[in-house]
């Protein structure tokens, strides 16, 4: 190989060129812009969404370490402590220790009093934000929301009695008073708040487990670990390693990876969407960047073999054209960067709202942006690629160009393209002629039109496939729902609905209906046929079933009793039950002699009933109280009214509001489900925040118009994405048209202005040009058609929208478009056509060709 | 010194009834120095006998050596190399890049190889052909015989080995004809350089020190021409 320092040469001849193509460069800088904006956007809008769901994570899970291991004994915390000096993968670690449960009467959330270092209380996201970890015996830091139950003003030095749960065993209570020595504000998102005492005081008065004691559970006085390694690769082997070297392999307590850190348990809809949308930008990035390349190109070759000729190599021929490809991106990328940035920001709210409902006074939906530089650089290079691989044709028509070409096209007696076999002298057979000599410019035109057009399509698809009925249903089964569930079973309060709450509820004036769901863990001994069917589904599925499923099952063989959800219901609430026949009277059910129970339907293709309408039922309840009704029918409640965490072998029972009450002297319930009056939403909302919330904040309100704002937020992630990504590809496809169309006429300058003198009238030769652009449009249209139609269910498959989404599919949408793209069809050629009509056709007959 | 050898050149286009035979056994041996004009009607072969030569186009057998070099065992890339190290074209469209002016033209092959022009044997080019005030005009601002002048300093730029002319006068106008080929002519004689030159036109042959006719691909008469001259028509 011969290789020459000729880069300046090149350089002065690749910015000549650039000086010549000017319109060329500004619709490739928007292309290559373009291209670049869309990466930019993707990426930070995955990696926000990845962060986001990583932060929601933390702060539901709450702690933020890579590892962590709890409920440890003093023997296992030391084994742990000298492994974790040794092992190189840790950047650093905390450590900590659980006091107990504080008990103050004054709390309606769950507390715990702890111990940690700086890093254990970070790990915890509960560093205090106003002061610090406290040092001394007599020194606590706490949660905002501790100060707010206890009446306490945030202020440093301020004293605070906490009674907690010393020895788990015994119940033996202890109450100290601290000084408050730090703050942060408490989020009511996570399981539990935290009270930070000192390592003194732990040490002193903390309950020290026995091995028996830890096994059961009481985890009092147990050491706490948290670990973050110096990267995050490899998570789950760097805890194998830690977990061998602390010699916790065959325990059952060992360190796991913080989730939170495993993005690729992100949902299949992420992936999926960002690998279509990656494809989906390449492929548009590439047809419009490749079309201005090669036309520009074929429209020069005459000077690219003039240079040929001179002795330009083709390799640097190509350089030539490679070096204006980067010139124009080192123009595009950063503005397609600056523009990706500004959308990101945009886009990131409505791509992280996530399908979980927000309730008005608790959301823990975390939205992070991310502009990590490696987002940018990435971006850069997946645009610099496309733009690469779009002028690779370009750079091979330059480079193979012959020196002959040169001198063949400046003796104007012929041109480089195809000589023309005219069949016919009229404008739509000419306009086909056309069509044909450049078929493959043509079909790239017709892909990159009919994208955006499948792509509105899709979007129109999915703006129709929408149920927010469907969506409602599972979230709520009335407008709104009270209780004071959370999302562990531990501190969940079933009984979060009092009778002073139900009797502000019932004074609400602008609800229509308002139900009542009471819930109570019950146990019934097993009928006969309950047993039979129970031990049906074990032979059956046994292999599938876990830890828990067997041990439930051993359990309710051994005692013969299974357990009962028992249910109570208000008039309301009893007409929110789905019925499995025919509904129930109200009548029947209040008068205290009936119950009704439920099938099962999870593991049979029928349901199968546990009771046939007429049976007697006998029920025993944990408060001692007996009593023997039949079973009025079969039904379930709603979703969102059932118990609500999982459970295996149970029997739902639903028994009316007195009945429940009487027999388990609770007067609580779990759950308020309010309807509003129509048009009144708006009204109950206000109500209950007014009378409600404001003494008690800590009831949960899940409303239909938070629902409905949700599930708008979550929506609009897909019309963000697709209507940009329709707008850009709409652009980018037009943009393209314009372009083939715009060198199309200038390169058949002479051509034209030949017909002209030959006595072809200009209302023809438009005619001709319109009908060629029409062809070009209506292919696109063609294409779009079976994609759409054949490809619609598939895709969305694929990208797994949600449950509440059905394709409803429609090529509606490109049927109106169509009339739109005939008149670009038409007013592109003709703008382009009175353009060069400027000059005199003597004028366009001297041109060069 | 044998600075070209062409040995039994032959060059086919199309095949079967339509073949055209362009060249048919064609040879030849030009000396270091000469001026040789090959001479032939239209369609004889001339252009085609002068592209092979060139390296532009690749004969279909026959053997091509320039300054002891055989064209025939270089790649593509080779020969665009080797052309612009040791061949100079004068066209009859001139055919100078249009972006670059005057000066930039010239210099271009030199500048492709990565080398820098030598100031004082371009100075004397550009003196010897009268271009020195139009050094920074583009090509479209000047006139025929003009760009041909810069078509010729181009040629020269890079000392090549031999000049190669397909009808240098061809677009231009009698008078401008004239002072084109007494350029070449004092270019011979001035650079001793080796030009090959092609023309229809038997007058202006005249003015070069060996003349070869061409008909049907072959070459049918080499003479040495006692009386060189510029025509005047």
């Amino acid at each position: 190989m011969v290789k020459v320092d000729s880069k300046k040469t090149l350089y002065t001849l690749a910015r000549r060129f650039m000086k010549m193509n000017h319109n060329r460069n500004i619709i490739a800088v928007i292309s290559i812009m373009l291209s670049s904006l869309l990466f930019t956007s993707l990426f930070m809008g995955t990696i926000s969404l990845i962060l986001s769901k990583r932060a929601t994570e933390i702060r539901q899970s709450m702690y933020s370490s890579h590892t962590i291991i709890q409920n440890l004994s003093k023997y296992e915390f030391n084994n742990i402590l000298n492994a974790a000096k040794d092992n190189e993968d840790i950047k650093y670690y905390g450590t900590g220790i659980f006091l107990g449960p504080v008990m103050n009467k004054e709390f309606s959330f769950s507390c715990e009093l702890r111990s940690a270092d700086k890093h254990h209380a970070e790990s915890f996201n509960c560093s205090p934000v106003t002061g610090r970890l406290p040092e001394n015996k007599d020194e606590a830091a706490v949660s905002s929301l501790v100060l707010d139950q206890l009446g306490i003003p945030h202020k440093l030095g301020s004293k605070v009695t906490i009674t907690w749960e010393k020895n788990p065993v015994t119940k033996e209570y202890k109450t100290d008073t601290f000084t408050i020595c730090g703050f942060w504000e408490g989020d009511k998102a996570i399981l539990s708040q935290i009270i930070w005492v000192s390592d003194n005081y732990a040490q002193k008065e903390a309950y020290i487990p026995s091995a028996k004691d830890i096994k059961n559970k009481f985890f009092n006085g147990t050491y706490e670990f948290s670990i973050w390694y110096k990267n995050l690769w490899h998570l789950e082997q760097k805890t194998d390693k830690l977990n061998f070297g602390a010699q916790l392999t065959g325990s059952n307590n060992k360190f796991l990876p913080n989730p939170a850190y495993n993005i690729m348990e992100e949902d299949s809809f992420s992936y999926a969407s960002v690998i279509v949308i990656l494809i989906v930008i390449i492929i548009a990035g590439y047809l419009v960047i490749y079309n201005i390349f090669s036309i520009s190109v074929k429209t020069d070759i005459r000077i690219y073999a003039l240079l040929k000729n001179t002795g330009t190599t083709g390799r640097q021929l190509k350089k030539i054209v490679r070096i204006q490809a980067l010139s124009l991106s080192a123009i595009g990328i950063p503005l397609g960067l600056i523009a990706g940035y500004i959308t990101g920001i945009c886009m990131a709210p409505s791509l992280t709202a996530s399908q979980d409902i927000g309730s008005s006074t608790i959301n823990a939906t975390e939205t992070v942006v991310s502009a990590n530089p490696l987002i940018f650089i990435f971006a850069a290079l997946m645009t610099l690629f496309t733009v690469y691989m779009s002028c690779l044709e370009a750079c091979h028509t330059a480079g193979k160009v012959s020196p002959v070409e040169a001198l063949k096209l400046s003796e104007k007696n012929g041109s480089f393209k195809k000589t023309q076999r005219n069949t016919s002298a009229t404008w739509p057979a000419m306009a086909l002629q056309n069509i044909l000599r450049s078929w493959k410019k043509g079909l790239v035109v017709m892909f990159s039109i009919s994208l955006s057009l499948i792509i509105l399509d899709y979007i129109v698809i999915l703006a129709g496939g929408f149920d927010f009925k469907q969506y409602q249903q599972i979230f709520l089964a009335s407008d709104f729902q009270l209780d004071q569930v959370t999302s562990n079973l531990e501190h969940t309060n079933f009984n979060g609905i009092s009778q002073e709450t139900r009797d502000k509820l019932d004074k609400c004036p602008y609800s229509k209906a308002i139900g009542y769901i009471y819930f109570s863990g019950e146990s019934h001994k097993m009928e006969q046929q309950i047993t039979k069917i129970w031990k049906g589904f074990a032979s059956k599925y046994k292999e599938y079933w876990g830890d828990y499923e067997n041990n439930t099952y051993k359990q309710s063989i051994k005692t013969g009793n299974i357990k009962v959800h028992l249910i109570g219901l208000n008039k309301a609430g009893f007409n929110k039950l789905d019925w499995r026949e025919k509904p129930c009277a109200w009548e029947d059910f209040s008068s205290g002699k009936y119950v009704i129970t439920d099938y099962n339907y999870l593991y049979t293709e029928t349901p199968v009933s546990y009771y046939k309408t007429g049976d007697n039922f006998f029920m025993e309840y944990k408060s001692g109280s007996k009593k023997n009704y039949k079973i009025l029918g079969e039904a379930t409640v709603p979703f969102s009214l059932d118990y609500p965490y999982y459970d295996f072998m149970y029997i739902t029972v639903f028994v009316p509001e007195s009945e429940y009450i009487k027999n388990t002297l609770n007067s609580s319930a779990m759950y308020a489900a309010i309807d509003a009056s129509k048009g009144m939403e708006q009204q109950v909302q206000d109500y209950i925040k007014e009378n409600i919330l404001k003494e008690n904040n800590f009831i949960n309100v899940f409303s239909v118009l938070d629902i409905k704002a949700s599930f708008q937020k979550y929506i609009s992630k897909y019309y963000t994405i697709g209507g940009i990504l329709v707008a850009v590809l709409a652009f980018i496809g037009i943009m393209n048209f314009f372009n083939t169309t715009a060198a199309s006429i200038s390169s058949r300058k002479r051509e034209l202005a030949l017909l002209e003198a030959v006595g072809m009238p200009k209302r023809q030769i438009i005619k001709m040009l319109a009908a060629e652009g029409g062809i070009y449009l209506s292919g696109s249209f063609v294409l779009a058609l079976p994609a759409v139609y054949f490809g619609a269910e598939k895709v969305f498959s694929f990208i797994n929208v949600g449950f509440y989404f059905q394709v409803n599919i429609t090529v509606l949408p490109c049927i109106i478009m169509f009339p739109f793209l005939i008149i670009i069809a038409i007013i592109i050629p003709k703008y382009q056509y009175n353009k060069i009509g400027c000059e005199s056709i003597v004028e366009r007959l001297d041109t060069p060709v | 010194m044998v600075i070209l050898e062409a040995k039994d050149l032959r060059k086919t286009y199309g095949n079967g009834e339509t073949a055209v035979h362009a060249l048919d056994g064609t040879s030849l041996q030009v000396q270091k120095g000469e001026f040789v004009a090959v001479v032939g009607t239209s369609g004889s072969g001339k252009s085609t006998l002068l592209h092979i030569i060139g390296g532009l186009d690749v004969p279909d057998s026959g053997e091509i050596i320039i300054d002891g070099q055989k064209l025939s065992n270089m790649s593509d890339e080779e020969i665009t190399i080797f052309r612009r190290r040791n061949i100079g074209f004068v066209f009859q469209q001139f055919n100078l890049v249009p972006m670059l002016n005057v000066y930039e033209n010239i210099i271009l092959p030199v500048k492709l190889d990565g080398k820098k022009p030598e100031k004082t044997f371009i100075d004397s080019i550009i003196d010897t052909l009268g271009l020195g005030k139009k050094l920074d005009s583009l090509p479209c601002t000047l006139s025929g015989g003009q760009q041909q002048r810069v078509a010729i300093a181009r040629a020269l730029a890079a000392k090549p080995a031999i000049l190669l002319a397909d009808e240098p006068t061809g677009s231009l106008d009698s008078k401008t004809s004239q002072d084109v080929l007494g350029l070449l002519k004092i270019t011979n004689e001035h650079f001793h350089q080796t030009i090959v030159m092609i023309t229809h036109n038997e007058e202006i042959a005249q003015l070069a020190g060996r003349i070869l006719c061409i008909e049907d691909g072959k070459i049918i008469s080499d003479s040495n021409n006692a009386v060189q001259g510029v025509a005047s028509w």
